[in-house]
């Protein structure tokens, strides 16, 4: 990502401390089933950047964008770096077809790389500390249903403020 | 590029969730993200502010009646602790047994929860002198120890921990066991022989033994004590005095330690 002022850069960035924001905060004790479809929203926004404005973020990025989420989170540092990466790397692979299906189907495509990306985490996690690490398998339908919310209010936004 | 980032991320999840090598990384970048922490609160005041607006005004007299009556009661009670603190510095002298009396306290409030490793995030850190190995209380009883810290918060393990254990005694005996958690809600009373003297409902406190944690504070109640005649140690279990899953503020009991500042948390990863 080029640090230039005027290419709306710093509109990137916003979005990614407001995903970090989003990250930290918890659901209120009444509804604690909110954090089971919590959307991963760091995952769903290199999502969209990469695939709405290719080049605007890199694997280098996204890889330490995803610290900030470790320590906020509690998690061993580099955890959320596997899932960010290859969010990046493949929406980055295949961003000429991804650009071009509907916006349902890129809400698919996002919600199972959501799930493979928690399920992913909760394995290395048990791996890693040799206890029990539980996943929502509903991660992936938060950010499916997440997903086009994000981009119908990004979409006017980033039109206005990044350039392509 | 991918591989190496991968490759990358792998070594930095081992080193970190089994050595404390990563501890001073971990800390700068809390250090600089944890102003996100503060939305939770913000946004929980800003949802709150309408209804608090809507509140009876009588329900608020009644509330602060309330408070004040408690208040009082609470004041009463605590010029009888004066005197007992004072008898109790006394003894200590007399007996020359370990200093305790006085911990000064800092009120902390809850920010973040989290499930694996069960821990509990506060809003004070660093700057507030809050270090590894401090002891977190509420008004019933002992939360845990704060195990990882950042410029502006601290990360606290809690006693339910499966990682975590706690000298503790019995109240009524004074019979001594460790308390670690299990996981979940309770806690488990480690290698208890079947002959030791300790029952359903039996009061366990800090035993203060170790120097972690100061001596005396209510940690929790002994819930079941199964004696298998085949097993050489009983199987007990209790529940923890502190309100672990509701309180949203508690007190770091600043006591200097007498041994270091390092965390006493069994097999812990590192920093969790």
């Amino acid at each position: 990502m080029k640090l230039n002022a005027g290419n709306g850069t710093w509109f990137i960035g916003l979005t990614f401390v407001a995903a970090l924001m989003l990250a930290a905060v918890q659901a209120p004790t009444g509804v604690k089933w909110l954090d089971w479809v919590r959307p991963e929203w760091a995952v769903l926004l290199l999502f969209y950047w990469t695939v709405a404005r290719p080049g605007r973020t890199s694997l280098v990025w996204a890889w330490a964008f995803a610290l900030f989420l470790d320590v906020l989170l509690n998690t061993p540092l580099g955890l959320h770096g596997i899932g960010c990466v290859a969010t990046v790397y493949l929406a980055a692979r295949f961003q000429p077809q991804l650009a071009l299906i509907s916006l349902a189907q890129q809400a698919v495509i996002v919600g199972v790389l959501v799930s493979v990306v928690s399920l992913c985490g909760a394995g290395i996690m048990m791996l890693a500390q040799g206890q029990f690490v539980w996943a929502s398998p509903l991660a992936g339908v938060g950010a499916g249903l997440a997903y086009p919310l994000l981009h119908r209010g990004l979409a006017p936004l980033a039109t206005r403020w990044v350039r392509a | 590029m991918l591989a190496a980032l991968v490759a990358l991320s792998c070594a930095g999840i081992v080193t970190d969730a089994n050595t404390d090598l990563l501890r001073q990384v971990r800390a700068a970048l809390w250090t600089a993200a944890s102003p996100a922490h503060l939305v939770g609160p913000l946004l929980r005041t800003a949802v709150a502010a309408p209804f608090e607006l809507l509140r009876d005004r009588a329900a608020l007299r009644r509330e602060i009646d309330a408070l004040r009556q408690e208040l009082l009661h609470l004041r009463g009670v605590l010029t009888r602790h004066d005197a007992v603190l004072s008898e109790n510095a006394r003894l200590r002298e007399l007996s020359e047994s370990q200093k305790g009396a006085g911990e000064d306290m800092l009120v902390a409030g809850l920010l973040m929860v989290g499930a694996s490793p069960r821990t509990i995030t506060l809003d004070k850190g660093r700057l507030h002198d809050v270090r590894p190995g401090l002891a977190v209380i509420d008004s019933a009883g002992l939360f845990g120890q704060v195990v990882e810290t950042s410029a502006l918060t601290s990360r606290v393990l809690l006693i339910t921990d499966a990682s975590h254990s706690v000298p503790v005694q019995v109240l009524r005996n004074d019979a001594r066991a460790i308390a670690v958690g299990d996981g979940e809600q309770g806690l488990l009373l480690k290698d208890v022989p079947t002959t030791l003297d300790i029952r359903e409902g039996d009061r366990l406190v800090t035993s203060g033994l170790g120097g972690r944690f100061p001596i005396g504070y209510p940690v929790g109640a002994v819930e079941t004590v199964v004696v298998d005649p085949a097993d050489l140690f009983a199987t007990i279990t209790a529940k923890p005095a502190g309100a672990l899953d509701r309180a949203r503020q508690m007190l770091v009991v600043l006591a200097p330690q007498t041994n270091g500042g390092e965390p006493a948390v069994a097999g812990a990863p590192g920093g969790q």
